[in-house]
């Protein structure tokens, strides 16, 4: 697609996202719906830089966004900051924490960077239930109800959290676009590809993922903020759980893996499609798990890249013999011998 | 003449294998140095090491006044040094352009200048008409021309081509020819790797060889092609490149 393009769709698509309030969420309930998504797909954006992108598939993303939540909250309960100062020790942790982890992990092959930020993630909410003395504990912290206090990062109705939530996806999708179109970005594709040719072009891995992950990580911390702030509290399971974190990686993975549409398409079908599946199936429990793992199947199997690859495949359904993303054929030179070359470098291949 | 490149008894051993043995040499700046042996001779193994993409066991390579030994790729490829892959290493989820313009990036941060940069090495390898292509859909030997261009996006004063032109017919290595001899014009300074024993011969200002990891020749085409040393080695070799 190209450059211009995703920039008037997304200009297209945040009209009607902004216009949504005035005429289709009409109350909270599916208004919460609509910020629950927005949420997703801003840390769907976040995942996708490092892990799209980049390549580096972080199984515990729910971490930076968990500390990014619990840092303003507590800096908010404990001495009275606002989130909108809070919010940005709370991305520094972020980083910080990223720059620990990555700096061992990215260093050896990929498994070992899942299970850092896997284990990661269990660690903090561990530390998260029984550090009762910082963290409160398993109850979680309570933001205390100040009514419509903007300067403290609270309102008394819902559009509010929509407007910053929706302002926060679009820069976040602006960022991604700047990402992968700049140096950063063509580098951290460069690593994912091929990281020993990256390497000999001049490419400086480790503090290219640094970079990526510490973004990445950041971004997610912000989100954790917000959505502390809405819902007015965080415990451990939401703020570090694995199924959040699932959740992350979900979006951008039904979506499509670094893409740069992919977590915003993946976010706004997946998270409405499980509130609904929760509200019509609300006597049963984990509707919603059941329903993920299902789309991520479905998704392994039948749409490897993802829910943005489909206007791919059905243009390659019209007409076979071109394959995606390609340009009609300019005129043929030589290319016999291609098939020569196939054939004779085989075996020497090391 | 300044010498560009200098190995010192470089030694390379895989577990029990020596695969690079106390090899030696020195290449001047703005020399075609065509570098030819056996099968698993080590000639890619030695590129492995000068651009720091493997590790020596021992020795020391020298490259414009800075000892690299050890250095990552990344530092080795900043100061200069630029290789192929015999087994083409592209970035199979980039276009054609995408992938030239990473290696154009060493030396801008500015996309629309590697985006020039890029375009003009596509031209000069012929791949221009096809920049928009995803990598995936091309030829083995597009594969390798690309590579060849985005080696020569980072503007390399040293680059290392490991077997480019296998799997070309008789007119495409006329063309790959031209292209190096050109590149050659310029100043840049070239060690190339081909079986094809012909078109080392003609091409090379200094021809190399070696045989089980020693360095058994280096010297003038005319002088190396006589030595009764190669022509031991290349009879135990393979038929193909004996003939060709
Ligand atoms: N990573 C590795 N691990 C173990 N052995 C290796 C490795 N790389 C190369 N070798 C061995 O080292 C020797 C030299 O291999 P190398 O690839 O350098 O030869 P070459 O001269 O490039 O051969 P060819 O003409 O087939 O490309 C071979 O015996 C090969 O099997
Ligand atoms: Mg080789």
């Amino acid at each position: 697609m190209s450059k211009d393009r995703d920039l008037l769709a997304a200009f297209l698509l945040l009209l009607v996202l902004a216009s949504l309030p005035w005429w289709a969420l009409k109350n909270s309930y599916t208004m919460g719906i609509v910020i629950n998504a927005l949420a997703f797909v801003s840390l769907g954006l976040a995942w996708n830089i490092i892990s799209g992108f980049g390549g580096q598939l972080s199984m515990g993303h729910a971490a930076f966004y968990g500390l990014g939540g619990y840092t303003s909250a507590l800096l908010l309960t404990r001495l009275g900051i606002t989130p909108w100062v809070g919010m940005v020790p709370g991305m520094v942790m972020a980083v910080f924490a990223g720059l620990i982890l990555g700096y061992p992990s990215f260093r050896l092959s990929g498994v070992y960077f899942k299970l850092v930020t896997f284990t990661f993630g269990l660690i903090l909410e561990i530390v998260a239930r029984s550090w009762i003395n910082l963290t409160e504990g398993d109850p979680g912290v309570k933001i205390p109800l100040l009514g419509n206090a903007p300067a403290m990062y609270q309102f008394d109705s819902a559009w509010p959290y929509y407007y910053i939530i929706l302002g926060l996806a679009a820069l976040y999708f602006l960022i991604s676009r700047w990402v992968l179109r700049s140096r950063f970005g063509f580098y951290l594709q460069a690593l994912r590809d091929d990281q020993v040719a990256a390497e000999t072009l001049g490419i400086n891995s480790l503090r290219m993922k640094l970079t990526g992950f510490a973004l990445s990580a950041a971004m997610a911390a912000l989100v954790g903020t917000f959505v502390t702030q809405y819902l007015l509290f965080i415990d451990p399971a939401s703020g570090f759980g694995m199924f959040t974190s699932v959740k992350i990686a979900l979006v951008a993975i039904v979506g499509g893996t670094g893409a740069l549409w992919g977590p915003v398409i993946g976010g706004l079908f997946l998270i409405p499609l499980a509130e609904l599946a929760n509200a019509q199936f609300s006597n049963i429990t984990g509707v919603d798990v059941v329903l993920y793992s299902a789309v991520l199947i479905l998704t392994a199997m039948f749409l490897p890249r993802g829910l943005v690859s489909i206007p791919d495949l059905l243009r390659v359904r019209r007409a076979p013999q071109v394959a995606p993303e390609e340009q009609p054929l300019p005129e043929q030179k030589s290319r016999l011998s291609g098939e020569l070359g196939l054939t004779e470098a085989n075996p020497k291949a090391e | 003449m300044t010498t560009i490149l200098e190995v010192k008894e470089l030694n390379k051993a895989f577990g029990g294998l020596q695969a690079v043995r106390n090899v030696s040499f020195a290449v001047e700046e703005g020399d075609i140095v065509g570098l030819i042996g056996p099968n698993g001779a080590g000639k890619t193994t030695l590129f492995n090491l000068i651009s720091g993409v493997e590790q020596q066991t021992s020795g020391q390579v020298r490259f414009c006044d800075h000892d690299v030994s050890g250095w990552r790729p990344h530092r080795i490829a900043a100061l200069g040094i630029c290789r192929t892959f015999q087994t083409v290493r592209l970035f199979p989820g980039m276009t054609v352009l995408a992938n030239a313009m990473v290696g154009a990036f060493l030396h801008t941060s500015v996309p629309a200048e590697a985006e020039a940069r890029a375009e003009e090495a596509l031209k000069l390898v012929e791949l221009y008409p096809d920049r928009h292509r995803p990598t995936r859909s091309l030829t083995l030997v597009d594969r390798k021309r690309l590579e060849m261009a985005r080696a020569l996006c980072t503007n390399p004063k040293l680059l290392l081509l490991d077997e480019v032109m296998a799997g070309l017919n008789p007119q495409e290595i006329t063309v790959a020819l031209d292209v190096i001899r050109r590149l050659s014009e310029t100043g840049l300074t070239l060690i190339v790797v081909e079986h094809l024993l012909k078109v080392i011969m003609q091409l090379s200002h200094r021809v190399l060889v070696m045989d089980y990891g020693l360095l058994i020749a280096d010297g003038p085409p005319e002088v190396v092609r006589r030595d009764p040393k190669v022509i031991k080695a290349y009879i135990g070799g393979t038929e193909e490149s004996y003939n060709a």
